[in-house]
């Protein structure tokens, strides 16, 4: 602001210089207007995320507990019960995971501490076992899940198989809890020039312009409506842009018959070294000043 | 006594450290600043890309008011004491081409910094900033001493 306005010296400028330059202060306000409604809008999804967090994290916990409770207290002769109420732990269990994966994700993330750890990854065996974690919500919506992962040359991707298992089970888990029962998800993948693309389109009503615009937002929930059955921390897709940009891809989301997501992420070249000597390095040493 | 460990800084992360360490990273439009501790010989750097979060996406040190802050906090979480660090401060190159754009991502940096160390009260005793080109330093957390050496557009593989 102060370099503003010590350019600001309006007795040299013509006419266009001013115009350009109330133009420039324009913009500067907009920005601090939107500024100020982002940070009070901000706040109140603060206080939101302290209750969604709760319920994310409370009711799976409840309900692994009770099914173990039931587990134990099962006779000999019907242990073959077991298996519905294992079922129910895993799937619980899977989504207390999720959750605490993304809020855990987040807070390295804020803190500046999240590194990309490169390995060769199996696409093939990465996909199963995000789509075994959600198996229980895609069988009991009924959804039919399309690939074409079997019909791609290349399985292997150098890549953060963390990262990038974080961020399909994100996209994947918006999906299957957009999608209406009995519907298509269909996900297509392809490594065109050391790109892995990914693109996700569900059949679901698709998502308002208006939240389109600020739907990386951290807290931010699509429906948040007191019947909103999509439940949820609201940290997903905040947690998925910022893991796509420290692999140094790109995401972009549309309406197109439901929602399509599109993800592009360079595979990492392994080995990457600089040549630099040291005869035209500056020293900043601390006795020098 | 042994090498200190070496270790690349990636674009909004930051690094602190008690054990000696040499601290890569490559910075176009971007500011590093590093604060060293001369009493427990002891720093870390940030690397942040943009001067503001505006609330979008995760309050990461992606971003210059929250990583400056955050490299403060971590070396006073680290035992320092505000009054024993010193920042040198590097980066905020016009390598984007912004033409006349008065809102250069460069000199917004470097403006940044300048605000919250003087904030904070840190002193800055080094610092190479602006310019057209971009910057590869290595900062050792045990003597505070920063090698720095300008690098093409080209080598810096910044958004």
């Amino acid at each position: 602001m102060m370099k503003l306005s010590s350019e600001l010296n309006i007795f040299t400028m013509n006419e266009n210089e001013l115009i350009k330059k109330s133009k420039q202060i324009e913009e500067l306000q907009n920005t601090i207007i939107n500024l100020n409604n982002k940070l009070k809008e901000s706040e109140s999804l603060k206080s939101n995320f302290i209750s969604n967090i709760m319920n994310e994290v409370y009711n799976p916990f409840s309900s692994i507990i009770s099914m173990a409770d039931n587990i134990l207290s099962l006779k000999d002769s019907n242990l073959q019960q077991a298996i519905p109420m294992a079922e129910i732990i895993y799937n619980e269990a899977a989504k207390l995971d999720f959750h605490l994966q993304n809020i855990f994700t987040a807070a390295t993330i804020e803190a500046g501490l999240e590194a990309p750890e490169i390995t060769s990854i199996n696409l093939h065996s990465l996909f199963d076992d995000i789509i075994k974690k959600f198996q229980f919500d895609i069988s009991s919506k009924e959804l039919n899940i399309e690939s074409n992962l079997l019909d791609l040359d290349k399985l292997r991707f150098v890549s953060d198989s963390k990262k990038l298992s974080l961020i399909l089970l994100n996209l994947l888990s918006n999906s299957i809890k957009y999608s209406p029962e009995g519907s298509k998800i269909r996900i297509n993948f392809e490594i065109i020039e050391d790109y892995l693309n990914v693109t996700i389109s569900d059949e679901g009503e698709g998502i308002s312009e208006s939240d389109l615009e600020n739907i990386f937002d951290r807290f931010k929930r699509i429906d948040t409506t007191i019947n909103s059955v999509t439940g949820g921390t609201g940290l997903g897709l905040s947690v998925v842009k910022a893991l796509i940009e420290i692999l140094n891809g790109n995401i972009k989301i549309v309406n197109e018959d439901g929602t399509k997501i599109f993800i592009a992420i360079p595979e990492t070249q392994i080995g990457e070294d600089d040549e630099s000597t040291e005869d035209d390095t500056i020293i900043f040493d601390e006795e020098l000043f | 006594m042994n090498d200190p460990l070496k270790y690349y800084l990636l674009p909004g992360a930051l690094k602190s450290s008690t054990k000696p360490m040499e601290i890569t990273t490559l910075l176009g439009s971007c500011v590093s600043v590093c604060l060293w501790d001369s009493r427990l010989k002891q720093g870390g750097i940030n690397h942040y890309m943009m001067p503001f979060w505006n609330g979008s996406g995760l309050a990461s040190p992606k971003f210059g008011n929250i990583a400056i802050e955050k490299l403060v906090s971590s070396m006073i979480y680290l035992g320092s004491q505000r009054n024993d660090l010193v920042a040198k401060v590097f980066g905020g190159a016009a390598v984007l081409n912004s033409g006349e754009c008065i809102f250069n991502i460069g000199e917004r940096n470097i403006d940044i910094q300048e605000r919250i160390l003087k904030e904070e009260g840190i002193e800055v005793v080094a610092k190479s900033l602006g310019g057209d080109k971009g910057r590869k330093l290595i900062f050792n957390t045990n003597t505070g001493v920063v090698k720095m050496k300008f690098v093409q557009k080209t080598q810096i593989n910044m958004k």
